[in-house]
């Protein structure tokens, strides 16, 4: 038998190829939006990794633990780079023989190499010389230009625990891992430390550790998961582990991190608990993965269908030359169990070919979009579903091809042609109503997400968002049923318009062919349903990408809130310097540290006027008053939606709230007015559930931790920018834009690169559209040979026969566009609103591309035509004499 | 056209005529060395056995196929002269042809069928739909206009043929086989509408058919064998 099919495909090899390429273009739809989704989330490992300080904090359970010994056993633990000692206590730091001008700090004990493993915390000194001091102790009344400083346990003021010189300066406002609440085997919420003190581990372990074991005792309270401060004491070991070693699926890198964490503990069994500060961002980036998937997926599921459909249109070609094949064999003995075999065979042998063809194809697509191999860059496991799913997918078209090739031993598929009567044209979609259906399946859908409050923005996000999911299916069968209700429309007045009954009389050839392209609707509805299908999901994609990216502006721009942000870039926080002519307007933000019961909340602090005239954008206030009541009242504070549903608390309550929770000098109670209710008050990064007037902070206020700055009209941003940073300003803030932050923003769904996936659909639609053109041309020059022969006898010029499929062809492109490009972008206005869920700011209604659709429209129609006439080019020199006699 | 040509011109010249016909390594000499030449309005039968060549000799005299040898004038036109437009408009114009089996365009009514050549040849909408009415009336079809092919019967199918064939009044007219499909009486209806309608118009008729009865209905029958024109015998009188 196989060598029955190797002569057939020998001696016909196009056939074998056109029947390898019906099978490729589906893989190749779907296995390139497998691996494109696979690269994304392959990367969402390493960039949730990027932003943790220390991936493991192992925490003694007594001080009298010998953490030296502790940190040996782990460092010998694989996977780990290196352990780093960490001691921590509350002090109070004064300057030797004075009495006054104590202030309180947080002490901590690293080795000087702390500094070269972890570059978040920066000195200008060496810590085994003496006391680092942050800005904020340096400024302090009385230890300005001290030389040596007196660190003393706080609540013990008796007992001097040592005195030490001053080496430098620490800038440690970044380090967020020291200042994070030990809350158990996970990373806790972040107290805000103002004053800080560092000096050498060792230091710490000789001098302040027996003092801190007299204070209080060999018990911690590292483990109280309920706690809401900082414990005043601290020893622990900071292990770095390798990123390379977490598997690139961040939902498997959740497990792996979860055992290494049992497998440190085992370490030192009793001794330690060990946080493990990658499991929030690592699960965080899972629900990412989860969702990125179903969302591309989603995405890209249409065009495997309709690729797969135009697969079996283009198949369906090969039908009447099986057929005859077919009868050929028959002739000479085969029984139909062995056609079945042969045709099972070319089958298997087309479908193997073709999903290798498809999966190469996709390897390579997706490769060239990215700008790197795909495949090489790939786990073993995404490399096996992508095979796997391809292999599925050229199964599945497979199998579908092969019930026309075996159909076609008894009659031609092509037969429907030959039935020119109007309406008789009846596949099975028409008969079975999937219009019909799909319009309902799709509209119950949205019925009943509407119903259950969906399509409206939410603050919760997390696994309820993969939930959601299931609405995008609502956009696919909506995207199926309009475009074959459009099509059947279509189909019912054209058979209305060219009844032969009501002929009117023919005035143009132009108009007779227009009227029997009319009468047989059957190869150009094919190859419009593809079209419509094809450019309404390229034009869905690529609109929603636009959205999608559109949005992500919007979020960045509401996440700086003006066009430049400046940050001080040194500790202390000098005065904000000039900024040049470039920059008109400044505003500075300060972030409070506040606590409402155990909660741990920031506020905004605004100055009112000048942040009226500097923000590019402004709050958006749900409920309540804004900016206006804020300049009024000093106490009054506007809260986030979130905040108020979770306090339950609206406009003229008032709020409770302690300030400077962490700082015994400058802490305390607050009643806040409550005023309004918003979802957004730029800037957004970091995320502030309170805002209050500046007006409103106690003195001392503190410094700004930011400003805003507007830039003059008709000024480039990125100029007035780029000149910030080349100037001398750049030695006191850091400067960023808009600009900076969309591309630094990585996490989150919002971040995804959907450009890359656009593109890929977006020409996987162009060439399906074309391909269905050329399908069109192709079946009508293999159905139609005798009647443009027919049309010689009668004296039709090359012209005059090629006007007819040439009318189809521009028929089933320009209807493609124009019923596609209107229901794509409706589609996407759907799934936009669905995925509104994902930004802070809600999503434009939709965002046009035109520029990609007028290419998109382009690419359709120049591919169409070349496809067209490739197809068609047999057809101007055609033989007639023998397809005369050829009945 | 066709009344209007000079008796002394003949419609069809044919010299020496000669067809192989290749499939793969094999070659077949489907016409060799034919001549024959058909007079102003006269109806000529091409009999023969299946494979003798009467198809591929009825093609190369409407020009839908090219000779290997000889050369063929159509109302003293080389079909050779002529190339794209030209070729299509003197065929249109001088022409008319009836195919084998199912010869309409099928998503067209009856009447658009006899309408394309007007149609093509831009004639006026009225001229049209009188000529095309005459011409339906002529086949005996004006009921049915409005069918579509296969609405018709196979015979109702040829007598459209025919009328789409002669509508424009070309000089010649070629069927080949016309009757192939239909039975026997029909076929002597059809055959004799089709002889009627050209002989009223002086159109000369190049006819091809293994049906005596048919040929018998011709001015002149030649018959073709192995590719070649049998000799007629001589008769009584020498003729």
């Amino acid at each position: 038998m196989w060598w029955l099919v190797y002569q057939v495909n020998r001696r016909a090899l196009s056939r074998l190829a056109l029947a390898s390429v019906a099978v490729a273009l589906p893989v190749a739809v779907l296995a390139s939006t497998l691996l494109f989704v696979d690269d994304n989330v392959r990367v969402m490992t390493s960039v949730a990794l990027q932003p943790v300080q220390v991936e493991m904090r192992a925490l003694a359970t007594s001080l009298q633990v010998d953490m030296p010994r502790v940190a040996r056993d782990l460092s010998a633990t694989p996977h780990v780079q290196h352990v780093d000692l960490f001691g921590s206590a509350d002090v109070v730091v004064g300057t030797p023989g004075a009495s006054s001008g104590r202030v309180s700090a947080r002490l901590y004990g690293v080795p000087p190499a702390y500094f070269r493993h972890h570059h978040w915390v920066r000195s200008t000194g060496d810590v085994s010389r003496g006391a680092l001091l942050n800005g904020a102790v340096a400024a302090s009344p009385g230890l300005g230009g001290a030389s040596r400083v007196t660190i003393e346990l706080r609540g013990d003021v008796s007992t001097r625990v040592l005195t030490l010189p001053v080496a430098g300066r620490v800038d440690a406002r970044d380090a967020t891992t020291w200042d994070a609440i030990p809350a158990g085997e996970v990373q806790g919420d972040i107290a805000v430390v103002p004053r800080v003190i560092v000096v050498s581990y060792d230091t710490f372990s000789r001098h302040v550790l027996p003092q801190l074991l007299r204070a209080y005792g060999p018990a911690t309270v590292v483990t109280n998961p309920g706690l809401s401060e900082l414990p005043p004491a601290s020893i622990e070991a900071h292990v770095a582990v390798d990123h390379h070693a977490y598997p690139s699926d961040p939902g498997q890198a959740v497990t792996w991190s979860a055992q290494m964490r049992r497998v440190l503990e085992r370490r030192a069994p009793g001794d330690i608990i060990v946080a493990d500060n990658t499991a929030e961002p690592l699960t965080e980036a899972s629900v990412d993965a989860t969702n990125a998937k179903t969302l591309f997926l989603l995405l890209g599921i249409p065009g495997a269908l309709v690729a797969g459909a135009l697969g079996l249109a283009g198949a369906a070609a090969l039908a009447e030359a099986n057929r005859r094949e077919d009868a050929l064999l028959r002739l000479r003995g085969a029984t139909d169990a062995q056609l079945v075999r042969l045709a099972v065979n070319n089958g298997v042998l087309a479908g193997a070919v073709g999903t290798v063809i498809g999966l190469a194809v996709a390897v390579a697509g997706v490769s060239a979009v990215i700008g790197h191999g795909v495949w090489s860059a790939l786990p073993n496991g995404p490399r096996i579903v992508a095979i796997g799913a391809a292999i599925a997918a050229g199964a599945i078209a497979t199998t579908a091809r092969l019930v026309p090739l075996i159909r076609a031993g008894r009659r031609s598929s092509l037969a429907v042609e030959r039935r020119a009567l109007p309406g008789e044209w009846m596949p099975t979609w028409r008969r079975s109503r999937l219009d019909v259906v799909a319009l309902v399946v799709g509209l119950m859908i949205l019925a009943g997400n509407l119903l259950a409050g969906g399509l409206k923005p939410l603050p919760v996000q997390g696994a309820a968002v993969a939930l959601s999911f299931y609405v995008l299916l609502a956009p696919i069968a909506l995207w199926l049923a309009l475009a074959l209700l459009s099509v059947r429309g279509l189909l019912m007045l054209l058979a209305r318009q060219s009844r032969p009954d009501r002929s009117r009389p023919l005035t143009t050839w132009r108009s007779a062919i227009t009227r029997w392209t009319a009468r047989r609707p059957a190869l150009p509805a094919i190859a419009l349903t593809l079209g419509i299908l094809a450019v309404a999901f390229g034009t869905q994609v690529l609109t929603f990408v636009s959205t999608y990216r559109e949005a992500k502006h919007a979020d960045a721009h509401a996440a700086i809130a003006a066009d430049i942000r400046l940050t001080p870039a040194t500790d202390p926080v000098q005065p904000l310097p000039d900024l040049g002519p470039g920059v008109v307007a400044t505003t500075p933000i300060r972030f409070i540290p506040a606590r409402s019961g155990s909660d741990r909340k920031t506020i905004m602090a605004v100055d009112v006027s000048s942040y009226r005239t500097t923000a590019t954008m402004g709050p958006q206030i749900v409920r309540g008053a804004g900016l206006d009541a804020l300049a009024r009242d000093p106490s009054a504070m506007v809260v986030s939606d979130e905040i108020a549903k979770d306090f339950a608390i609206s406009p003229g309550d008032t709020f409770p709230v302690t300030i400077f929770p962490d700082d015994l000098d400058l802490s305390q109670k607050m009643n806040f007015h409550v005023v309004g209710v918003y979802r957004s008050f730029p800037p957004n990064d970091p995320f502030s559930e309170m805002v209050m007037s500046a007006a409103g902070v106690p003195a001392p206020v503190p410094t700004p931790d930011m400003w805003l700055a507007r830039v003059g009209p008709g000024r480039s941003v990125d100029a007035v920018a780029a000149a910030l940073r080349r100037g001398p300003q750049s030695r006191v803030v850091s400067v960023s834009t808009i600009s900076d932050l969309v591309r630094k923003q990585q996490r989150t769904l919002t971040a995804l690169n959907l450009g890359g996936l656009g593109r890929i659909e977006a020409v996987a639609g162009v060439v399906i559209a074309a391909l269905g053109v050329g399908v069109l041309g192709a079946f009508i020059t293999l159905e139609r040979r005798r009647e443009f022969a027919l049309l010689r006898t009668v004296g039709a010029d090359t012209r005059a026969v090629l006007a007819g499929p040439l009318l189809e062809g521009a028929l089933t492109t320009g209807g493609s566009l124009l019923i596609g490009l209107p229901l794509g972008v409706f589609l996407s206005i759907l799934s936009v609103r669905v995925l509104g869920l994902f930004f802070s700011l809600p999503p434009p209604v939709v965002s046009v591309p035109v520029v990609s659709l007028i290419a998109l429209s382009v690419a359709v129609v120049a591919l169409s035509a070349v496809a067209l006439g490739l197809a068609l080019r047999r057809v101007s020199r055609l033989d007639v004499a023998p397809l005369l006699r050829d009945q | 056209m066709g009344s209007s040509l000079p008796p002394e011109l003949a419609a069809i010249a044919a010299t020496g005529l000669s067809r192989v016909h290749r499939d793969g390594a094999r070659t077949l000499r489907s016409l060799d060395d034919v001549s024959l030449t058909v007079a102003v309005g006269e109806v000529v039968a091409v009999v023969g056995p299946s494979g003798s060549g009467k198809s591929t000799l009825l093609h190369l005299l409407a020009g839908f196929d090219r000779p290997d040898a000889g050369r063929v004038e159509v109302a003293g036109i080389a079909w050779d002269s002529l190339r794209g437009s030209a070729l299509a408009r003197f065929r249109r114009r001088t022409c008319g042809f009836v195919a084998q089996g199912a010869s309409l365009l099928a998503p067209a009514t009856a009447a658009e069928n006899i309408e394309v050549p007007l149609l093509l040849d831009g004639v006026a909408v009225a001229e049209r739909r009188e000529r095309v009415t005459e011409a339906l009336a002529q086949v005996g079809l004006p009921a049915e206009a409005n069918k579509l092919p296969d609405q018709l019967s196979g015979g109702q199918q040829q007598r459209v043929a025919i009328a789409r064939a002669l509508v424009n009044n070309p000089a010649i007219m070629f069927a080949d086989e016309p009757t192939a499909s239909l039975d026997s009486t029909t076929a002597i209806a059809v055959v004799d509408l089709m002889l009627a309608i050209a002989r009223s118009r002086h159109s000369s008729v190049v006819l091809v058919t293994h049906d005596p009865t048919v040929a018998e209905k011709a001015d002149r029958v030649v018959t073709l064998r192995s590719g070649r024109l049998e000799v007629p015998p001589p008769t009584a009188n020498g003729a």
